[in-house]
């Protein structure tokens, strides 16, 4: 990435498929420009055009030419069309991201809970352990089934860190309330549903650090719900993931 | 008074009319009864020559705690601990075998007395987002202050079952948070937590006397100062519940108790 700040006091965009967000706000920006200032000019038109003045008596009939009838049909159709055309693009965006499709993925379990993330990764034997709502307590804010030996080397933390240049797959789950998982440099917001687990993915084309944030009031804490979002060269990742696996004390035993 | 708080909570529901006659029925039984006091005698230090000691063991697997990285969410508390992770309090098995952090009090059998109060607040200290102490025992009618020690806000929730409960915002370096405690609240005690950093939390049993102590590094524990008599002692611990024990001590005596909890 060669210029890290975007322009238009937009978040810089580090994310593969970002430019494409970044191009669809900007389409329907320049768009909504172009329908207010034409209907602006229309309006201010009407304004002094029909104008309250002497001589010239309020027409309270319905208008009956053919002309101005099929104008605003065509009007509707129109907009109809257009909504349809930008509408259905974004869901295609939409459904691509949050299929679970890409290849050589990291996978990152998401639990969301007031007020904070908490990240999951499987570890060294890359196989997650077992979870469920009856396993969240105190000492066990992942829910991980305490019987299951897969979950032995998971690690937990509250931060995400993630690999540049690799597809990352974050499955969302929420303990509590509806939240909202944002990345901003990453052009992705998605709803956490407490009771379901919808994926996500995302690939970085940069390094850096940054924020994920929560976009739906979740409650009074709302706004300290936030984690950093790490993103490091393939080697750092590993050597972070190895540092937390000796955090573990997995060794020691 | 237990049934007019019921009648005056249940009372919500009712038509003005009525609850109005429930509150003046059961003002009219309070006012006399907050008069007289609970005709507790003034507690006399000759008598309390009797003490209770004990360890509380543990026999079982002890279970796979996680430690916890507060740098991803909270880089200035991460920073206190110097990189050290710290594990979760819930469950702290000693090098002994025995159970840290579980609150043991005299349940029944020491009523009827009106100790003197210690002097000052009961403190609970929050030092790089964890609250120190886990577990802690105060006096009925004495105050909570919680401190914070951070560079961070905290925001503490007081989960109170029987006390009024409470939830304040803390800055950094905002003044102590100071609630009254009210009420007896130690079956279970009263958990306080952290809004803001949910790995954070600790528990205040608030007893109506000084019977009460909380297990350390060795597990043990010790209630001094009892007078003769036949007492209930429970221990709680915040994952493995309770535990009873009854006993009878003389005057000068000194007896010990064992609780093993064996998940």
């Amino acid at each position: 990435m060669t210029d890290p700040y975007y322009g238009w006091w937009l978040p810089p965009n580090v994310s593969a498929f970002g430019a494409g967000v970044d191009d669809l706000l900007a389409i329907i920006h320049w768009f909504m420009l172009a329908l207010f200032v034409g209907w602006s000019i229309f309006i201010v038109y009407c304004l002094v055009r029909f104008r309250a003045r002497s001589g010239h008596a309020a027409v309270y009939e319905p208008i009956k030419a053919a002309f101005s009838k099929w104008l605003e049909v065509g009007v509707a159709v129109a907009e109809g069309v257009v909504l349809v055309a930008l509408a259905m693009p974004a869901w295609a965006a939409i459904k691509n991201i949050t299929a679970e499709t890409p290849e050589n993925p990291v996978i990152i379990r998401v639990v969301a809970e007031q007020y904070k993330w908490l990240f999951h990764y499987p570890g060294r034997d890359g196989e997650f352990g077992k979870t469920g709502a009856e396993f969240f307590s105190d000492d066990n804010p992942a829910g991980l089934d305490p019987d299951d030996d897969a979950g032995i080397d998971d690690i937990t933390v509250r931060g995400l860190h993630i690999p540049v240049d690799r597809p990352v797959i974050t499955r969302l789950n929420s303990k509590d309330v509806i939240h909202s998982f944002k990345i901003p440099v990453m052009r992705v917001t998605q709803d956490v549903i407490p009771g379901m687990e919808i994926a996500l993915w995302f690939q970085a084309n940069d390094t850096g650090k940054f924020q994920v944030g929560c976009a739906q009031l979740c409650g009074l804490g709302h706004y300290e719900m936030k984690a950093d979002l790490v993103i490091e060269s393939p080697e750092d990742f590993q050597g972070w993931l190895d540092e937390e696996h000796g955090y573990l004390g997995l060794d020691d035993e | 008074m237990r049934y007019c708080t019921v009648v005056l909570r249940e009372g919500a529901g009712r038509s003005v009319d009525k609850r109005l006659v429930l509150v003046t029925a059961c003002l009219a039984v309070l006012i006399p009864a907050i008069g007289v006091g609970e005709d507790a005698k003034p507690w006399d230090p000759a008598l309390g020559t009797a003490t209770v000691t004990g360890t509380v063991k543990f026999d079982g697997k002890k279970p796979r705690t996680r430690p916890i990285d507060m740098a991803g969410a909270d880089e200035k508390c991460a920073e206190m601990h110097g990189g050290k992770r710290l594990k979760p309090d819930t469950v702290i098995v000693n090098g002994n075998g025995t159970l840290r952090n579980v609150f043991v009090w005299v349940k029944t059998g020491a009523e009827g007395w009106s100790f003197p109060m210690p002097e000052g607040d009961a403190l609970l200290d929050q030092k790089g987002c964890w609250y120190m102490p886990h577990v802690q025992g105060m006096r009925k009618g004495q105050s909570l202050s919680i401190k914070t020690s951070d560079a961070t806000a905290h925001n503490v929730h007081g989960y109170a079952k029987v006390n009024r409960s409470f939830n304040r915002s803390q800055p950094a370096g905002a003044a102590n948070v100071t609630i009254r405690m009210r009420r007896d609240e130690a079956s279970p005690p009263m958990k306080v937590k952290c809004d803001i950093h949910p790995w954070m939390n600790a528990y205040v049993g608030v007893v109506d006397h000084p019977y009460f102590a909380v297990t350390g590094p060795d597990g043990s524990f010790e209630l001094p100062n009892l007078p003769a008599g036949t007492y209930t002692i429970e221990a709680w611990h915040e994952k493995y519940g309770v535990m009873e024990e009854t006993i009878t001590i003389g005057d000068g005596e000194t007896k010990t108790l064992e609780f093993t909890y064996a998940p």
